[in-house]
């Protein structure tokens, strides 16, 4: 036993753990050098006591310094190999990332809640209350409150269904009338029964229970008895709006107006008002939206005019405030109604009103 | 309706171009819908609003319009019309009417001598450009000057007016009425009777039609018979042919609800029905009659025999009051008073300065619109221009808006089953026989339409599940599975039978649909998939006192008839039913041809809401950990989930606080043994301490002990 065969271990085992090749090879290795039983370190060092005290002095120092040595390399040649090792592990997981996502079924909402929830948010922003009302209506509240009396001309701007009078229940003998007229205050006026051609009755009903000031819209379904084409349609969706006070003027309902819009659409937009004719509005306006297709520019959808009609509107008529119990000259507002359904066209350029009730789930699905 | 640009600049004296003029005519008076060049003139197709037909249906009535909106004068010389005098006409006719109301003014006035031929070229051309076909030269003037001056007028051949029983219609009745001049009785004169039609009347009209008149008809007879229908359309017999000579011209006055409940009823609407019906100027026939005449004397020239007007009672200018702070304060700007007295006075509304804010304004009888101060104020309004008008937000007090909580529950269910992958659908609330058919639903349960506009929609929808379904059988063409939901309304004939006594608020009831469909599936995992997105939207709500129930129903058996009698439950909150869930009958299925099967839930919303719960409160975390055991029971097949729980909850006590089956399992072996494996996790905890595995051993052994005593076998 000497240095050189120090030196010689030293060696082998230098050039032999760096070509281990993964770690069963490096364990092999490992036993080798410095097993218990057989490791050839182990063996020197085993030996050590044999030697002259001298030589078992250096030969020992060297030993173990070649012992420690001996360790990092194997420690370091294990955390190289385990790295490699992993690094295959991993590579054996390889994904295609060009493969399509997984389809989860996302639910959807109808475009017209979509709008409807908007329009909603926008007015309550502004101090509007959301109300809802009766769809199956009496003509009262319908036509003659709103100053729309029988046998006017005007009753014709609304094409309506009417329900068969005196239907009789399964019980043989309860008026269907009295029911829907259960808990309405018109149980003696013009009670014909009849599907709502527009929300506007809400407000009447609203103004019955309530005093100014008041601000409210009346979203909801509307029936109009007409042929269906892809402008129009059987039952469609308005929202009524109304704000009285002492002071609301024409100037005001510009501003709420224009506040709706902008919000709505998400960019400036410019409207009109022009003179029109609704019995319960006097000023009474039709309004224009400049065509959000493009930009007022002038297209098919705005008929090259740049502009689309969009709702209607107006100062509440006098007869109105009348036909609620109001006392005439003690407030004034407005109140107008505009069409989700044409809006939501507008929208998400939706080309025929009929989708909106086809129930088919390739359009649902898209909003 | 139809109007000639040439035609109007004979009476303003306007430079604008005619689609200039359109488009003022839009943003101050009513809608120019197009212009159209039409040889050396332009047609303007203007929707004019029906409280203006009165004043400006006529191309003069258009002029002080177009006047007021450019400020360019009126050529006054074009508005003449000649003097007529009353003289021989009340030598050969007698005009009666019957009652003023019905017709509040008439005026008849005869030419003779007339020679019936073509009507001159010019003439022709505009009646064309405004869509009325020439016939002859005396019908023709009457329809030009009714587009002259909105005016119908009515030409007879008073050779055909009849004069046999001339006594006959001195009705005995109306011997109150204050004697007229003009209505004096002359036994050899023939006379034209203002009355509404007998029983049985019949006329031929100039449409070659023969209508049966009612006693609502308000007709233009002679002695005998009806002439004409008044105010809508002329009688056959007595109209112009080439033989006439002596004619009488009729500008009339009619009730205008009369005028539109008559040509509902005979379903016949014209030109002058349509002008009538909206209510005209009483003092328009005068000048209008007399424009016609002066007309046809030009066209054949012919000589007047005189004029009789019946007007009992005067038609006169309305007076208002205009106060300037009021137009003000409804517009929301300050208007100079200047700008409101041209404004008015350019509308030919005569105007004094009551004081120096108020005016005392004068209607001409032509504007019938404007009744109310308010009207007047949108005249001046619209003048101004309401593009001129700034938008300004309402200084009013701050207040949250009132809110809807029924809107607000509503919008949360609708986001929630969004994220159960839900597809929200609306329906129509239609229905009809065929469609019911189908459904085996009962058609007498539901509210029936007066006046549907196809089979289709003969009925309310009573049940907006059907609705949904069709829309799911639909759908399946399509896709392999469907999750449609939506919130609809039911019409309800009769609440009683379909909604126990106590919740019949009215006929009408917010209902919300949900609808699971998958193709290939037997039905029974969309059944407890349903099931369990109905327990989360209740929970969601607040709302814990949720269970379901199959037998001893609250509903009527009628609502349960489109389900499959095996696989339905009635949706209880507390002691109140809410709605169904089950599989729609597979017997419905086949009959709309559904490629699945549908479970589907039908929910009373309006009482749900009332019962949702808005407030949730944090549930503290136990500090002390739980214990978890599971335990697997085999039973016989027909053992209800229900029943095993209740079992497990008796003997579970204090600490057991939640109970989860998370195996529900069968095979063929033990289907064939009718024998199925529930296996449930139990957990066990406590809020005052850490439980011993000691302590709840024994809870379990007694568990083990009751399901043993049940005859059930517990999985080792």
């Amino acid at each position: 036993m000497d240095s050189n065969e120090l030196q010689k271990i030293e060696k082998t085992a230098k050039n032999e753990v760096s070509g281990a090749k993964n770690l069963d090879e490096l364990n092999d290795l490992r036993i080798k050098f410095l097993g218990r039983e057989r490791g050839a370190l182990t063996l020197v060092l085993r030996n050590l006591k044999n030697l002259p005290q001298e030589e078992r002095k250096i030969i020992g120092k060297n030993a173990n310094h070649l012992k420690i040595l001996t360790e990092e390399l194997f420690e370091k040649r294990g955390e190289e190999l385990k790295k490699t090792e992993f690094d295959s592990i991993l590579k054996k997981e390889w994904l295609d990332v060009t493969r399509p996502g997984a389809k989860i079924e996302r639910g959807s909402l109808h475009p017209i809640t979509l709008v409807r929830c908007e329009v909603e948010k926008i007015f309550s922003s502004m101090g509007f209350g959301v109300v809802e009302g009766p769809e199956v209506e009496t003509e009262w509240y319908n036509f003659d409150a709103l100053n729309i009396p029988k046998d006017h001309p005007a009753r014709d701007l609304w094409d309506t269904f009417w329900l068969k009078p005196a239907q009789t229940g399964a019980d043989g003998t309860r008026k269907v009338a009295e029911n829907f007229l259960r808990n309405s205050a018109s149980s003696l006026r013009s009670s014909a029964l009849l599907l709502r051609t527009h929300t506007s009755p809400v407000q009447i009903r609203y103004m019955q229970s309530h005093n100014p000031p008041i601000r409210i819209i009346a979203p909801g379904r509307v029936y109009r008895y007409e042929a269906t084409d892809a402008g129009h349609d059987i039952q469609f969706h308005h929202v009524e709006g109304l704000m009285i006070d002492k002071h609301i003027s024409i100037a005001n309902f510009k501003a709420v107006i224009l506040e709706l819009f902008k919000k709505l659409f998400g960019k400036e937009v410019k409207i009109r008002l022009r003179p029109s004719y609704f019995p319960f509005v006097e000023p009474g306006f039709e309004v224009d939206l400049s065509c959000i297709v493009c930009n007022a520019k002038g297209c098919p959808v705005c008929k090259k005019t740049g502009w689309s009609e969009i709702m209607g509107a107006g100062m509440v008529h006098p007869k109105v405030f009348e036909a609620v119990g109001y006392i005439p000259r003690n407030q004034q507002g407005f109140a107008f109604g505009i069409g989700l359904d044409r809006i939501t066209m507008m929208k998400y350029k939706i080309p025929d009103i009929r989708l909106f009730h086809s129930g088919d789930l390739r359009f649902l699905k898209q909003f | 309706m139809k109007f000639s640009y040439n035609w109007l600049k004979e009476f303003v004296s306007f430079k604008e171009s005619p689609e200039k003029l359109a488009e003022l005519l839009t943003l101050k008076s009513f809608e120019v819908e197009s212009v159209e060049k039409a040889g050396g003139d332009w047609l303007l197709n203007i929707a004019l609003l029906p409280n203006r037909i009165p004043d400006a249906s006529g191309h003069m009535g258009l002029a002080r319009e177009i006047s007021a909106v450019t400020g360019a004068k009126l050529k006054n010389d074009a508005f003449g019309v000649k003097k007529y005098s009353t003289g021989l006409i009340r030598q050969f006719l007698d005009v009666k009417v019957e009652n003023s109301q019905d017709c509040p003014r008439y005026m008849a006035l005869m030419i003779d001598g007339v020679k019936v031929k073509e009507s001159p070229a010019w003439l022709k051309q505009r009646m064309e450009l405004c869509g009325l076909q020439p016939i002859n030269n005396l019908v023709d003037a009457a329809n030009y000057t009714m587009l002259e001056t909105g005016q119908p007028l009515h030409v007879f051949d008073y050779s055909k007016l009849d004069n046999k029983e001339g006594q006959k219609y001195e009705n005995p009745n109306h011997k109150s009425q204050i004697p007229n001049k003009s209505q004096t009785q002359n036994p050899k004169n023939k006379k034209i009777v203002v009355r509404k039609a007998k029983k049985g009347e019949k006329l031929l009209c100039l449409d070659d039609k023969e209508y049966e008149l009612n006693p609502e008809t308000l007709v233009i007879a002679d002695s005998e018979k009806p002439v004409a229908i008044a105010g809508i359309k002329g009688g056959k017999e007595s109209g112009i042919n080439s033989e006439t000579r002596t004619i009488v011209l009729e500008a009339a006055n009619f009730n205008p609800i009369l005028i539109r409940s008559g040509s509902k009823s005979l379903n016949l609407k014209t030109d002058a029905s349509y002008r009538f019906e909206h209510g005209l100027d009483p003092n328009l026939t005068d000048f209008a009659i007399r424009r016609l005449a002066d007309l046809i004397l030009r066209l054949s020239g012919e000589n007047a025999k005189g004029i009789i007007d019946v007007y009992p009672q005067k038609t006169l200018p309305l007076k208002l009051l205009f106060h300037l702070e009021y137009a003000d304060r409804l517009i929301g700007i300050q208007i100079p008073p200047q700008f409101y007295k041209n404004a008015l006075l350019s509308l030919g509304i005569n105007l004094e300065e009551k004081n120096k804010t108020d005016f005392i304004v004068e209607i001409p009888t032509m504007r019938r619109d404007l009744i109310i101060e308010e009207d007047v104020i949108e005249e001046a309004a619209r003048l101004y221009g309401y593009e001129k008008m700034p938008a300004i937000l309402p200084g009013i007090p701050l207040f949250p808006p009132e809110e809807n909580a029924e809107l607000f529950w509503e919008n949360k269910i609708k986001n929630n089953l969004l994220g159960f992958g839900f597809n929200e659908s609306f329906i129509y609330e239609f229905t009809g026989d065929k469609e019911l058919a189908g459904f085996e639903e009962p058609a007498k349960d539901y509210l029936e339409l007066e006046n549907p506009t196809s089979p289709e929609t003969k009925y309310l929808t009573a049940r907006p599940l059907i609705k949904y379904i069709q829309q799911v059988s639909e759908n399946l063409k399509n896709f392999d599975s469907t999750r449609v939901f939506g919130v609809a309304k039911a019409f309800i004939k009769d609440p009683v039978s379909r909604w126990r006594p106590g919740l019949n608020g009215g006929c009408e009831r917010k209902q919300l649909i949900l609808t699971i469909a998958q193709k290939g599936s037997k039905g029974e995992e969309e059944f407890y998939e349903l099931k369990g997105v109905i327990d989360d939207t209740l929970e969601s709500l607040g709302i814990a006192e949720y269970w379901y129930k199959d037998e001893n129903c609250q509903f009527p058996i009628s609502n349960f008839q489109l389900f499959h009698p095996y696989r339905k439950t009635e949706i209880y909150i507390g002691n109140q039913a809410i709605g169904i869930l089950g599989e729609i009958h597979p017997v419905v299925a086949k009959n709309i041809k559904s490629k699945a099967r549908i479970v589907a839930a039908e929910i009373d919303f309006s009482s749900l809401w009332q019962l949702a719960e808005k407030e949730a409160e944090y549930k503290p975390i136990s500090k002390y950990p739980a214990i978890i055991r599971d335990i697997a029971i085999i039973v016989p097949f027909n053992i209800k989930t229900e029943s095993i729980l209740n079992v497990i909850e008796n003997t579970g006590g204090e600490f057991l606080t939640d109970i989860d089956l998370f195996d529900y399992f069968y095979d063929e072996k033990m289907k064939n043994k009718s024998q199925k494996s529930l296996a449930f996790h139990l957990r066990f905890e406590s809020k005052e301490k850490t439980l011993k595995d000691e302590e709840i051993d024994e809870i379990m052994r007694k568990i083990i002990d009751d399901v043993d005593k049940k005859g059930w076998i517990v999985r080792k």
